[in-house]
């Protein structure tokens, strides 16, 4: 009976599409999830940087750790492309550095190009303070225009929003 | 000693239970946050003012709300969703003037990034600017000739097709109504042989192919082969004019450089019943830089180029020769589009047609347009 219960957790959902890309990067670390109600002032702030809103109400996050030290965070989050959601996941450094980009869930065919991974790498080594603009720091897709500026304008709202939240994180894994 | 065990027993079985139980709480909870079925309201539009004066002195200036488009869409699941794009094109639509347009209006099923499947109005997969037509996508306060007479924009039908991204390529494969070849000319080549979804004769599909790749970021190479036998007729007898589409296109964009080329040919298997043309074949190049790339003034400010060249009766199997130069122009056009924001674009151009034989044409164009 409870291997009955568990089974359904072991399809693809988007939390095991999102945990399996993590350890893809970090074999040797375990994760830890947590979602939390986003914090009213960091969320304003994050929206006004990157001139988008939040479309979920809470924050999505992996702790990643390794040797009791915390390497890695992980975020999941939702853009609006030109119909549909867009799902994606970021991994940052300890520094919030983006280490990773991954399109967890694309589903539509406009803009269907952003899932590209060929793209999605420029956003390596991407700070909470860089200006994440089309056209300058970040190539465009011809034909995906709409879900390019969409997630390029999340990256930089979920990067300034971890920035701003980065303190209490360390105190949840001091406690 | 064995209720002991047995009691250990539930206590496991209840803690492994519950563990499975949050865990996929959990999980299916982040699965249901980040789906609701919903709908959604986008569009655009454009104004334009538009100054031409011949050779002759003959001049026009014309202010037009050349189009105004709403998009309505519904997401029923993640794989099922439908999308409409309802378009009034000149403000207003009275006594043949003006259009109202019903241009998408499909059902979408994705499957995966492999493969999906679309049903209803659709846009054939034909050129850059076919199925991505916003005002902020291209320069230019007009469309470029060449989509206009080569590539019939916007185009679009009822019909079905499917698509996907396999190994680095998109494809995407359409079937949908066919051309009325009785309204093929040397001037205009195939455009006015689109049915546009109404009433549409069913008896000669139209089967549209696309390729597409993006290898290098900031590129993409692509091409499009479109094909049917157009029903005409030709001295009185009802006939079909094998007639086919090739296109190839690529577009650049990185540190600024905005690079665009598209090239295209039409082809009829029956000249005789497009007055002895046999082809019509064009392209366009554009070259442009955004200046805010490089001076801090805020959006994009982008000077541009194009060179453009369309005959509309490229080649013929007739005797008389005048009719290929009678239906060449070349042209050039300068332009600067301005976009405080990637949704809303100011443009300007100024240029010269020149038609092979006929009278130069300046022109000068302002305008505004808007997506979302």
């Amino acid at each position: 009976m409870p291997l009955m219960l568990v089974i359904p957790v072991s399809g693809a959902n988007l939390g095991e599409d999102a945990e399996k890309a993590i350890t893809d990067i970090f074999p040797n670390a375990s994760l830890h999830f947590e979602s939390q109600p986003l914090q009213q002032t960091a969320k304003t702030k994050a929206e006004q940087a990157a001139k988008q809103r939040f479309s979920l109400d809470k924050l999505f996050i992996w702790q990643v750790r390794q040797n009791n030290e915390t390497i890695a965070y992980a975020l999941m989050d939702n853009v609006v492309g030109k119909v549909q959601p867009i799902t994606y996941l970021v991994v940052y450094t300890n520094d919030l550095d983006i280490r990773h980009v991954q399109v967890l869930r694309y589903r539509e065919q406009i803009g269907g190009a952003v899932q590209n991974q060929q793209w999605l790498k420029q956003f390596r080594g991407t700070s909470p303070e860089s200006s994440f603009e089309r056209g300058k720091d970040v190539d465009g897709i011809t034909g995906a225009t709409i879900s390019v500026d969409a997630l390029i304008s999340g990256l930089k709202r979920m990067s300034v929003y971890l920035s701003l939240i980065k303190e209490e994180l360390e105190f949840y894994e001091e406690k | 000693m064995k209720s002991l065990q047995l009691m250990v027993l539930k206590v496991l079985t209840l803690i492994i239970l519950l563990t499975g139980l949050t865990i996929a709480e959990d999980f299916s909870a982040i699965e249901s946050s980040f789906f609701q079925p919903s709908s959604q309201i986008g569009g655009y539009g454009e104004m334009h003012y538009n100054q031409s004066i011949d050779e002759n002195g003959n001049s026009s200036a014309n202010l037009d709300f050349h189009r105004f488009v709403l998009f309505y869409s519904h997401a029923w699941s993640e794989k099922w969703s439908f999308k409409s794009e309802i378009e009034l094109e000149h403000n207003f639509v009275r006594n043949g003037q003006g259009e109202l347009e019903l241009e998408q209006a499909f059902v979408d099923y994705h499957h995966s990034a492999g493969f999906g499947f679309q049903a209803g109005v659709l846009l054939p997969s034909v050129g850059l600017i076919n199925e991505y037509h916003e005002p902020p996508l291209f320069f230019g306060v007009e469309r470029p000739t060449y989509s206009k007479y080569i590539i019939p924009t916007t185009w679009f039908g009822n019909g079905a097709s499917i698509y996907g991204s396999l190994k680095g390529f998109d494809y995407r494969v359409v079937v949908m109504e066919g051309l009325d070849g009785t309204k093929f000319s040397p001037s205009s080549g195939i455009r006015s042989g689109r049915q546009k979804g109404y009433k549409s004769d069913a008896t000669h599909p139209l089967v549209n192919l696309r390729l597409d790749t993006r290898q290098i970021n900031g590129l993409v190479v692509g091409g499009s082969f479109s094909t049917m036998q157009a029903p005409d007729t030709l001295n009185g007898i009802s006939i079909t004019n094998p007639t086919s589409l090739a296109e190839l296109h690529a577009q650049f964009s990185s540190a600024g450089i905005y690079l665009t080329t598209e090239f295209g040919q039409i082809s009829y298997g029956e000249p005789a019943a497009v007055n002895t043309v046999s082809s019509a074949r064009g392209y366009y190049v554009d070259l442009g830089y955004d200046l805010g790339n490089i001076f801090p003034i805020g959006g994009q400010w982008i000077p541009w180029f194009r060179y453009s060249d369309v005959n509309t009766a490229a080649s013929t199997n007739g005797s008389d020769e005048n009719i290929i130069s009678d239906h060449h122009m070349t042209e050039w056009l300068v332009g600067l589009q301005i976009k405080p924001i990637s949704e809303i674009v100011f443009k300007l151009d100024y240029g010269k047609t020149r038609p092979e034989n006929g009278s130069v044409t300046t022109s000068f164009n302002m305008g505004v347009g808007y997506m979302f």
